[in-house]
């Protein structure tokens, strides 16, 4: 009944995907000159959001 | 597993479904000259999607792999793309497709999906908007993005809800049976 256990595979694929949005979206948004990019921030944020929430498992001794 | 592929299964029908409306609607449309979508993409990506569907229906005969739901997803997602690259960008009749999608994998897969199908939009649209310029202020299409955005998390929020009171009933279920079993037979009329 309560919440599914968080494996540490799960985490390490998070981070992985968090990583990858992250530096993605940022070398794109500052290489290309279009001011269109900037649309793509919401990705940017999502990655940020699940780094951090990885960094916080970190922090309470998760792994 | 058994569950995901049901729920493939019934992707695969509302597919062919969704492919049959959308081919009259740009046919339609075209006839009449209010896109100006090429007949050759119309007529490809109704192609696609039935090649596509036919695919899954074959992988699915034999089970139905964890990866699936993400490849069936964004094959929808990527063809939705081109249909709305080509029938006017940002002012596409098509871009409630996108709705659609989300909705029905958010209530069917949850949070996760919720969150994938509004990364994979996000990325998209972007590229459309790249090839069809709108010019001027982008406000508008920023926040059609981020309005996109409340959505699946709503929806992958809603659905996860649901999907946890269903497990509660499920064990509910389970114990009542277990009781039952444990109880013995029951004492019939005196």
């Amino acid at each position: 009944m309560s919440a599914r256990p968080l494996r540490s595979r799960t985490v390490g694929w998070g981070l992985a995907a968090a990583l990858v949005l992250v530096v993605a979206t940022v070398l794109v948004t500052w290489k290309a000159s279009s001011p269109l990019l900037f649309l793509l921030y919401p990705v940017l944020i999502l990655g940020g959001l699940a780094l951090l929430a990885v960094a916080t498992l970190w922090l309470f001794g998760h792994f | 597993m058994h569950d995901e592929r049901d729920i493939e299964r019934s992707k695969v029908t509302i597919r062919w479904i969704v492919t049959v409306v959308l081919f009259v609607g740009a046919a339609y449309l075209r006839r009449h000259e209010a896109i100006t979508t090429p007949w050759a993409v119309i007529l490809g990506l109704t192609a696609s999607v039935a090649l596509a569907n036919l695919g899954f229906g074959a992988v699915l005969r034999h089970g139905a792999p964890r990866y699936l739901r993400y490849v069936t997803t964004g094959m929808d997602l990527v063809l939705t793309t081109i249909l709305v690259g080509y029938s006017g960008g940002s002012g596409s009749p098509f871009y409630y497709v996108y709705f659609i999608i989300l909705v029905s994998n958010s209530i069917r897969y949850g949070i996760g999906m919720a969150v994938f199908v509004a990364l994979v939009f996000n990325v998209a649209y972007v590229a459309v908007l790249l090839a069809h310029p709108v010019g001027g202020d982008q406000t508008i299409e920023g926040v059609k993005i981020l309005a996109f955005w409340g959505v699946a998390l709503y929806a992958g929020y809603l659905a996860t809800r649901f999907q946890r009171q269903a497990r509660i009933i499920e064990a509910y279920e389970e114990t009542i049976a277990e009781l039952r079993a444990n109880a013995g037979p029951t004492p019939g009329p005196r």
